[in-house]
């Protein structure tokens, strides 16, 4: 599904830029892209380093332990598989966390840890680690930092004015994230298994021909 | 304090926190914080190809202008001026959509309909090709399943709410 994201994205703005005449463009920004990429890892081996070993020592100290207890009835709602078994809650319920409070830059290494303690290796993604998704890019968060720096920079009139319209739409945002992610899983499910069945049908007429 | 101040005191709070914990506890602490970071680094390394391929994706459609072309078309169906172009960029790099954040709050300023809505949406929103991306490369997942569609329905209801909420109180 990304490699096909991936591929219209390129195909797309590669055939526009041939109308528009902006080729020249597009190639420059290609090669600034692919560096850009460099600088991001490097400041993420930093940022990733330091938030994975905080979470690691609040994990140990048996912090994360405590907050995801408070947290139960919340996490068996939202992810069940993992609430049953343990495995990645601790870093859901922190990454979570990290969103609201505003830190975005430790909410993607938490998160990576989550997803990959609830996969565990299993290729195909899970309903709890498509919840953890879909919810980070509806990032919930009280105050959002960066937009009222940029919006003061430009001499905005309404500043905190607008936190409660950001929370009724981080609200709508989040709410509509968990019902399309368990509306869409059970779907998906049930399609699964219908085509499991016509699988096994087929399968048992071709039986009955062959006898 | 201000709220902008207690939400600057958050970071450095924690990592204190931390260090309160590692003077204080009776376990290897220390070795526990060093033994994360190692993983945490790991992980970021072997994000990379991802990344580059990504970014350069991602900087072809910033910089072909197709953006700005479906944006004017949008304008149409009763988009505020200007915010179609965000509104596109936003889901795909989050460095271009806070850009053009500041280009909207220069051009038609930062209390108008298009800035308004567009400073909502940037706040509620998280770039979505990207965290879909790292997230899953870094967890080896092949199959994303409804991630997608379901992502791009909580985009969709977000904006949405956003341009309409901003219409009736502001």
């Amino acid at each position: 599904m990304l490699g096909v994201v991936f591929s219209v994205i390129c195909i797309l703005s590669f055939v526009y830029s041939l109308f528009a005449g902006t080729t020249a463009e597009v190639t420059s920004a290609l090669l600034d892209g692919a560096g850009r990429a460099v600088e991001v890892t490097l400041s993420l081996i930093g940022v990733m380093s330091l938030w994975t070993g905080v979470m690691e020592t609040l994990r140990e100290a048996g912090a994360i332990r405590a907050l995801s207890k408070l947290l139960r009835p919340l996490t068996k709602l939202l992810f069940p598989e993992a609430a049953r078994t343990g495995k990645g809650i601790d870093s859901a319920v922190a990454c979570i966390s990290a969103n609201l409070l505003g830190i975005g830059n430790a909410a993607t290494p938490l998160g990576i840890a989550a997803i990959s303690e609830m996969q565990d290796g299993d290729p195909v993604a899970r309903d709890d680690t498509i919840m953890l998704t879909v919810l980070n890019t509806a990032s919930f968060s009280i105050i959002p930092t960066t937009v009222l720096a940029l919006r003061r920079a430009a001499g905005a009139v309404y500043l905190f004015e607008l936190l409660p319209v950001v929370w009724l739409t981080s609200g709508i945002g989040t709410l509509c994230a968990i019902v399309s992610v368990k509306l869409l899983c059970a779907i998906y499910r049930g399609s699964k298994h219908s085509n499991s069945r016509l699988v096994k049908s087929d399968f048992e007429r071709g039986k009955v021909s062959d006898a | 304090m201000t709220l902008e101040g207690f939400s600057a005191a958050i970071v450095p709070a924690i990592i204190a926190l931390c260090g309160v914990l590692i003077l204080t506890s009776k376990k290897p602490l220390f070795d526990s914080f060093i033994g994360g970071a190692k993983s945490g680094a790991k992980t970021a390394v072997g994000l990379f190809p991802t990344l580059c391929v990504l970014f350069c994706a991602v900087s072809m459609f910033s910089s072909c202008g197709i953006a700005d072309a479906i944006g004017c078309w949008l304008t149409n169906v009763g988009i505020p001026d200007r915010l179609a172009p965000f509104l596109l960029m936003r889901p795909v790099s989050g460095a271009a959509s806070t850009a053009m954040l500041a280009d909207i709050f220069k051009s038609v300023g930062a209390d108008s309909a298009a800035g308004l809505a567009a400073s909502v949406i940037m706040a509620s929103s998280d770039t979505l090709i990207y965290v879909v991306s790292v997230y899953y490369s870094a967890a080896g997942i092949k199959k994303s399943r409804c991630t997608i569609a379901a992502a791009a329905i909580t985009m969709l209801a977000t904006t949405v709410s956003a341009i309409i909420l901003c219409n009736i109180l502001f």
